[in-house]
């Protein structure tokens, strides 16, 4: 599992040195920027805590910790539009206390510690200071000044360093075996987070969207009305088809875990199943944002004659005609209408009506690029 | 000593719609019982539809026999009778320190005794439903359960129509598959029309033929009716209103294909004739584009309802533009 902290030497060492000595605090702080693979870094850290072999990465544990479905490895987010709310902290707190299900201790991978607030923060505090002791707080953010002081105090810091593009595109080509081509479209579509960009170049179905949206794309000025609304309906579908990998994974789960568990917790398993599709739902409408966004931008460095900088080459072909005639505003113009996507579905617009939107005012700067 | 024992409340009360999820801390909170005390002598269990308080209440003041504690469990505490929840309250003000009493069940209004009480000593826990965004997912499991398939844009449709509560969605399911018959494996949306039609949701109809009709007048009274008595929220209307816009388009883009009969518009639509046959005449009400002006329109709101803009005025202002 230490192996997902993709170009992170130092981070691994001291998290695996804690783990490997037996010294594990009670909380710890992983600041970095986005992508820089605290996430992953978390889960493997959670992995080590409970795998019975130290984070094999292979047994059941350890999948079940990487698909966030581990009943005592509890991934928590904001609730509130602002952050964290009281009542989700109190929530928090009273779970804490609770027993583990399965191992010999929790995890709790706590994001955006940031969004803490004042009254949120404090409630929190004397727990963070002395959860339980089966019970360990792995907290994240992306910069430390952010973070209320009362509560960094409180943790064992862990940085996180950022990776350069290209970098991440030599780590990501090194750990998969990828092609170049490959490596930096699938960096790409996951938003250039390493560790998303090799579970998205594993999954046919991810690979299979991002065509799907490479292919509107490329016939988007020259379809009509309903083309557009099946292209969306068409996009959606693909996103979902991924779900199915995930799906086949939960039923091998399912089986080889009922003749160990009783009815109940069966049906909890089943409802942390429902979960995660939610959560790779939102990933994978997420991922084809991504795509879309990176193939404008490919058009317009073409446009400007730096084919050099395109990070899908693969669809190069489909983009030479846009580079021909797009302007700079033009293309500004349809990089907002994605991004005007990706705010409506972060306030819960339905996906679909966000994404045929998107489609028809991209579909607009096509026909007429100027 | 994993726990500190006084980390424990002495009354718990654990609320959810879903019964696992129930369940699921249930289980939690007997484990960690369980790891200081021995819960085959040290427990007790009661159902609230038949339990006497009394007995409950002497439960938990009894001394816990060779262990730290002792547990128990009421479940079902929505259906305990009124005198049994004052005197449980009055319990929970000055409970037994050797008993972790867990009240357990799908609800509990927070003004009540009770929970005020319980939640004073922290001892609330509650289970979240799935969201709205949620709910279609979980709408198409129910009819899995059921042996039923529903693609998704119909399990939207159905909670559109039938809202959000759990329990009216439960019911409607199993209407709903009596009405399409055990030998029929698809529901389709045209399905889902056809219940809502026949259980008195057809007033959600007449509103999205109003929209298509380009009748502000009627659109908008239908709208406040619905709202008002509580049939349908902004949400709801304005996803079903959305649907219309997009069947008008289709519509639209078929007839300038080509496509003019409705029996073949209806086939590649995949709806019986029935239901479209008013749509080719709408449609050419419409300027080319101003459809999917429209459409974006929809998206700008549906982005202002969720973000906490009066979702009322948000839905009028978008009627009176589609109509306008
Ligand atoms: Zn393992």
């Amino acid at each position: 599992m230490w192996d997902d902290l993709l170009g992170q030497p130092r981070a691994t060492r001291f998290l695996r040195g804690a783990v490997e000595s037996g010294r594990v605090s009670h909380a710890y702080l992983f600041v970095g920027p986005p992508g820089a693979g605290k996430k992953s870094a978390a889960k493997a850290f959670a992995c080590a805590l409970q795998c019975d072999d130290g984070g094999c990465g292979a047994c059941s544990t350890c999948g079940r910790i990487r698909r966030g479905v581990h009943p005592d490895v509890r991934l928590v987010q904001p609730e509130g539009a602002q952050g964290y709310v009281k009542e989700q902290v109190t929530d928090l707190i009273r779970d804490v206390w609770l027993a583990p299900v399965e191992g010999p201790r929790k995890v709790y991978l706590i994001e955006s510690a940031d969004l803490f607030n004042d009254s949120s923060g404090n409630a929190f505090l004397k727990t963070l200071e002395e959860p339980p002791e089966d019970t360990v707080l792995v907290l994240m953010a992306h910069t430390l000044d952010a973070v209320l002081p009362t509560i960094v105090s409180r943790c064992q810091t862990v940085r996180f360093r950022r990776l350069a593009p290209s970098e991440a595109l030599a780590v990501l080509m090194e750990k998969t075996g990828a092609r170049r081509e490959e490596a930096s479209g699938a960096l790409a579509a996951a938003g250039g987070v390493v560790a998303r960009a090799r579970e998205f170049l594993a999954s046919p179905g991810r690979r299979a969207a991002r065509d799907v949206i490479l292919a509107t794309l490329k016939d988007l000025a020259v379809m009509d009305d309903l083309d557009v609304l099946n292209a969306a309906k068409e996009l959606l579908t693909a996103v979902k088809a991924p779900l199915e990998e995930v799906k086949a994974a939960q039923t091998a789960e399912l089986e080889t875990r009922a003749e160990l568990m009783g009815r109940g917790s069966l049906k909890a398993l089943e409802e942390r199943h429902k979960r995660e599709l939610t959560a790779r739902e939102r990933e994978g409408v997420g991922e084809v944002l991504n795509v879309a966004e990176a193939w404008i931008r490919d058009c317009l460095v073409m446009s400007l004659s730096l084919p050099s900088l395109v990070v899908n080459p693969d669809a190069s072909d489909a983009m030479v005609e846009v580079a021909e005639v797009v302007t700079p505003s033009a293309a500004t113009t349809a990089l907002a209408a994605v991004n005007e996507a990706r705010r409506r579905i972060s306030y819960n617009v339905s996906p679909q009506l966000a994404i045929e939107a998107m489609l028809f005012d991209v579909r607009e700067v096509l026909r007429c690029p100027r | 000593m994993v726990v500190p024992v006084e980390e424990l409340k002495p009354v718990y009360l654990i609320i959810s719609e879903q019964k696992l999820l129930v369940d699921q801390a249930l289980s939690r909170l007997k484990k960690r019982v369980g790891e200081i005390a021995d819960l085959d002598y040290n427990m007790n269990v009661f159902d609230a539809e038949n339990a006497v308080v009394d007995e409950v209440i002497g439960a938990s003041n009894t001394l816990p026999f060779g262990s730290e504690r002792r547990l128990v469990v009421v479940r079902n505490i929505e259906k305990m009778p009124k005198s049994g929840l004052d005197a449980l309250s009055e319990y929970a003000a000055d409970p037994s320190p050797t008993t972790v009493l867990a009240l357990a069940g799908e609800k509990l209004a927070k003004n009540t005794r009770l929970y005020k009480a319980v939640d004073r000593i922290g001892g609330v826990l509650e289970r979240k439903a799935p969201t709205r965004r949620e709910l279609p997912s979980a709408v198409r499991s129910m009819f899995a359960d059921r042996g039923k398939e529903v693609s998704l844009e119909a399990a939207e449709l159905f909670v559109d129509v039938v809202g959000y509560d759990l329990q009216q969605i439960t019911a409607e399911i199993e209407k709903a598959v009596a009405f399409v018959g055990k030998d029929v494996r698809e529901i389709t949306r045209a399905d889902v029309e056809q219940v809502a039609a026949a259980t008195g949701k057809r007033t959600l109809f007449d509103f999205t033929d109003a929209i298509a009709d380009r009748d502000c007048r009627r659109a908008l009274r239908l709208a406040a009716r619905l709202i008002g008595e509580g049939t349908a929220s902004e949400h709801a209307l304005h996803a079903m209103a959305v649907r219309t816009l997009r069947d008008l388009i289709a519509v639209q883009s078929l007839t300038e294909r080509g496509t003019t009969n409705i029996h073949d518009i209806a086939r590649q639509m995949g709806r019986p004739d029935w239901q479209i046959k008013r749509l080719p005449r709408q449609a050419r009400a419409f300027r080319p584009g101003e459809l999917v002006d429209l459409l974006r329109a929809a998206a700008r709101s549906e982005a202002e309802m969720k973000t906490g803009r009066d979702a009322r005025l948000v839905l009028e202002r978008w009627i009176v533009k589609v109509c306008g």
